[in-house]
């Protein structure tokens, strides 16, 4: 399967994602077929059992934020303060992305992935990553 | 196994050297350990040094400065728990009877601001610094258990005034809590004055087992564990603990086991306050309490000097300063020290038994990369 697709590799272990082409961004872990263990990034030994039998699983979220953090003293080619943390996807693995608020939200709040420009690489190009972003709350209980 | 003995001590006082090589100010620290143990130094049968910034064969380039030359030497790398690695590899070469005498050395000349990451560490690349980790954590404490962000300063306050009372350290100055919490954020909730500053630091121990524990001058302290792990996958949805704190309380564990104590015997001890979060999450993972309470420990006082169990009587990380490879080695001088009733206005009165822990090396899949923990007993 051609997957032109897919997100650029820019950091070989940044971990993976694919775009849908009605633009939904999903992540691309590994499933373990031996012990059930699913991991992001993608690995080609399942880190929990050591099996080589894994395989690609496309990782949807939404995610639950489980903790994040205003970072104001940022890495090389970021521009402070940005707001990161951990979002717990339905699989049971606990992603770290750059979230879009500048106030975190609320732990348990549920996190879209989307894609956008998170800095900038060791060459001024604008490196693009996956990210977070609060999934807006419906007003009104419609 | 036989039993091993810190025999000697040596420590310069830690701070910004930027006029010193790496060489000239560890080569005092050993000095001063050699003539501390009281040894003929052609007597050390092995050197091991723990750093991550010194470069290539720098245990060699130390003990060139001072015509000890010739003996195998090992420079080992750790992260922030690489003198608590160098100590266990010393403590194995005695140990085991290979040696009787070996020359243990943390030490480091730190480069400024935040350690760069690894290029494998791909959470730095979605802007998660170290600082961001602890951060990450404290946040999570604070969720689950109400941590507070004054608890969280306390640290920093604590250890301040310890340092303040230690010749040794880098700042030597009270701070207060307003001071912590009013300082420049660097990772909420951390300021910056929960965060350790940029130190240069070498200290050095003379491990002895054998005819040689029993024939050296000073009072011996005792190393009664040596235990040193590295990080294992752990899934917190899955297993209920995260690769961090489960490294912490396995090393831990082993520690307790190898010495044949609890925590509740431990009269002082050195844990790795990298971050003021550090140490509360290690009071809970090292059992000085149940967990969830780490922010109580430290608001009631416990844990101070004159408290029910001093903690960083040296002032830590926060205040002696973290020179990378240095901390897991200037932690047992320290305790050591204590152990031998030489700490002055910081003396921990009648103290027995310590424990000193360190951790470092932050790698995702696998938490921190290492971590050691000492026991020692007089």
């Amino acid at each position: 399967m051609s997957d032109a697709a897919a997100g650029p590799t820019i950091r070989p272990r940044i971990g993976r994602w694919h775009v849908a082409a009605d633009g939904a961004v999903t992540l691309v872990g590994t499933h373990c077929r031996d012990c059930g263990e699913t991991t992001f990034p993608d690995r080609r030994i399942c880190p929990r059992c050591r099996s080589e039998a894994t395989e690609e699983r496309r990782l949807a979220g939404p995610a639950r934020l489980h903790s994040a953090t205003v970072v104001h003293q940022v890495e090389r080619g970021m521009a402070g303060p940005m707001t990161v943390g951990y979002g717990e996807l339905e699989e049971g693995v606990l992603v770290l992305a750059p979230i879009d608020h500048d106030e975190p939200p609320e732990a348990g709040t549920l996190l879209d992935l989307h894609v956008g420009i998170t800095g900038v690489d060791e060459n001024g190009e604008p490196m693009t990553t996956y990210r977070f972003r609060a999934r807006p709350v419906r007003r009104g209980g419609a | 196994m036989r039993d091993v003995v810190i025999v000697g001590t040596g420590t310069i006082r830690f701070g910004r050297y930027p006029d010193l090589l790496l060489e000239d100010f560890a080569a005092d620290a050993v000095n001063e350990a050699i003539t501390d143990a009281g040894i003929d130094p052609g007597r050390i049968g092995i050197g091991v040094f723990g750093h991550s910034q010194g470069g290539r064969v720098a245990g060699q380039r130390v003990l060139r400065e001072l015509a000890l030359t010739g003996m195998p030497v090992l420079n080992v790398e750790n992260a922030c728990a690489g003198g608590g690695t160098a100590l266990h590899v010393g403590w194995m070469a005695v140990t085991s009877g290979l040696h009787d005498l070996a020359l243990v050395v943390g030490m480091e000349k730190m480069a400024r601001g935040l350690i760069p990451a690894n290029p494998g560490e791909y959470e730095a690349f979605l802007g998660k610094t170290l600082p961001a980790k602890y951060a990450l954590r404290a946040r999570k404490h604070m969720d689950t258990y109400g941590l507070t962000v004054e608890q969280l300063a306390m640290v920093s306050v604590k250890n301040h005034h310890a340092g303040a009372l230690n010749p040794l350290a880098h700042y030597q100055k009270e701070i207060s809590l307003e001071e912590v919490l009013a300082s420049r954020p660097v990772a909420e909730p951390l300021t910056l004055l929960q965060c350790c500053p940029t130190t240069d630091g070498a200290a050095a121990l003379v491990l002895a087992g054998g005819q040689a524990a029993t024939t050296a001058g000073r009072t011996p302290v005792r190393i009664a564990a040596s235990a040193l792990l590295s990080g294992r996958y752990r899934n917190l949805a899955k297993d209920g603990i995260s690769s961090d704190d489960d490294i912490a309380v396995r090393v831990g564990q082993a520690a307790y086991e190898m010495a044949g104590v609890g925590p509740e015997d431990i009269d002082v001890a050195e844990v790795h306050d990298a971050f003021t979060v550090g140490e509360i999450l290690a009071y809970e993972n090292l059992g000085f309490c149940a967990r969830g309470e780490g922010g109580r420990l430290v608001a009631d006082g416990a844990t101070g000097l004159g408290g029910r169990l001093p903690v960083n009587p040296s002032g830590g990380r926060l205040s002696l300063g973290h020179p990378l490879g240095a901390t897991g080695v200037v932690q047992v001088v320290e305790l050591a020290r204590q152990l031998r009733g030489e700490c002055g206005p910081r003396q921990v009165q009648g103290a027995k038994t310590a424990l000193a822990h360190v951790v470092g090396g932050s790698t995702p899949g696998i938490g921190s990369g290492a971590s050691a923990v000492h026991i020692l007993m007089r």
